[in-house]
């Protein structure tokens, strides 16, 4: 069995629950991912950010992780962005159909910047 | 260059550290690797999963080639059944996804310039990824 690359934290920021993936996201980061959304959904989180950090691998097991979330994060009235990806990793976002359901940011400045600026619309 | 791999997901990023290695020292610009990168463990968990059943005693092979026009990746499984393929590879990336999974294949096809795939019932399934230094300046032979 070869090491589990991913580290997942919690946190919050402006109103934000920020999810900090850091490492690989593949079919090991299944349970660690879900678990979080699960987590921050459980605390009644409206606007979730997945923050990518040090993502040297990210391939399509884990993109289909990400798209069961943002499944529910639809059903749950939730919003949901990305940020701190890659120029490579934001195209194959971008190529798979995720940025129709995901805004996707630079950095994690930017995106917590427009959850406000969207929180103080709605 | 010539890898053997065992089929236990995660063994695709040796494969794939050592191709990017390769594509590097022949001086491939920095965001064609990556397309390499992503396509190549695409095809290798393909290769792992679903030709070889993820069993370990089963071995996928990767062999690299490079000139001054592309690189070439061959990804072999140990597969006897013939591949259940949603169409022709040229498709897969207009194909709709009738599961979560199933990406991966329009992935290869979106950044490979050319992908093949050979079944062949004896020695298993091989993916041809074909990825051109300069794709503004590969001639295409039609004749």
């Amino acid at each position: 069995m070869l090491e589990d690359e991913l580290t997942v934290n919690i946190r919050q920021r402006d109103g934000v629950a920020v999810i900090d993936l850091i490492g690989d996201v593949t079919t090991f980061a299944e349970e660690k991912i879900n678990n979080a959304y699960r987590q921050v959904t459980a605390r009644g989180e409206r606007f979730i950010l997945f923050n990518f950090r040090q993502n040297d691998y990210i391939n399509s097991a884990g993109i289909a992780i990400l798209i069961g979330i943002v499944t529910e994060v639809n059903q749950n009235g939730q919003r949901l962005a990305v940020s701190g990806l890659s120029p490579h990793f934001q195209k194959i976002f971008r190529m798979v159909g995720l940025a129709q359901y995901a805004e996707i940011y630079q950095t994690e400045d930017e995106a917590i910047s427009a959850f406000r600026r969207l929180n103080t619309l709605e | 260059m010539q890898l053997t791999i065992p089929s236990i997901l995660g063994y695709e990023v040796i494969a794939r550290d050592a191709v990017a290695s390769l594509a590097k020292r022949f001086g491939l610009a920095p965001e064609r690797i990556e397309d390499i990168k992503t396509a190549l463990c695409e095809a290798c968990t393909n290769a792992i999963e679903h030709g070889n059943h993820a069993d370990p005693q089963r071995k996928v092979r990767v062999v690299c080639t490079i000139d001054e026009q592309h690189l070439i990746i061959e990804v072999c499984d140990e597969g006897t059944d013939p591949p259940v393929l949603p169409k022709k590879p040229v498709e897969w990336p207009i194909c709709p996804y009738t599961s979560f999974r199933g990406r991966g294949l329009m992935l290869m096809a979106a950044l490979a310039d050319e992908v093949t795939v050979v079944p062949d019932a004896l020695t298993g399934t091989c993916v041809r990824l074909i990825f051109y230094r300069h794709p503004t300046n590969v001639v295409v032979d039609v004749s």
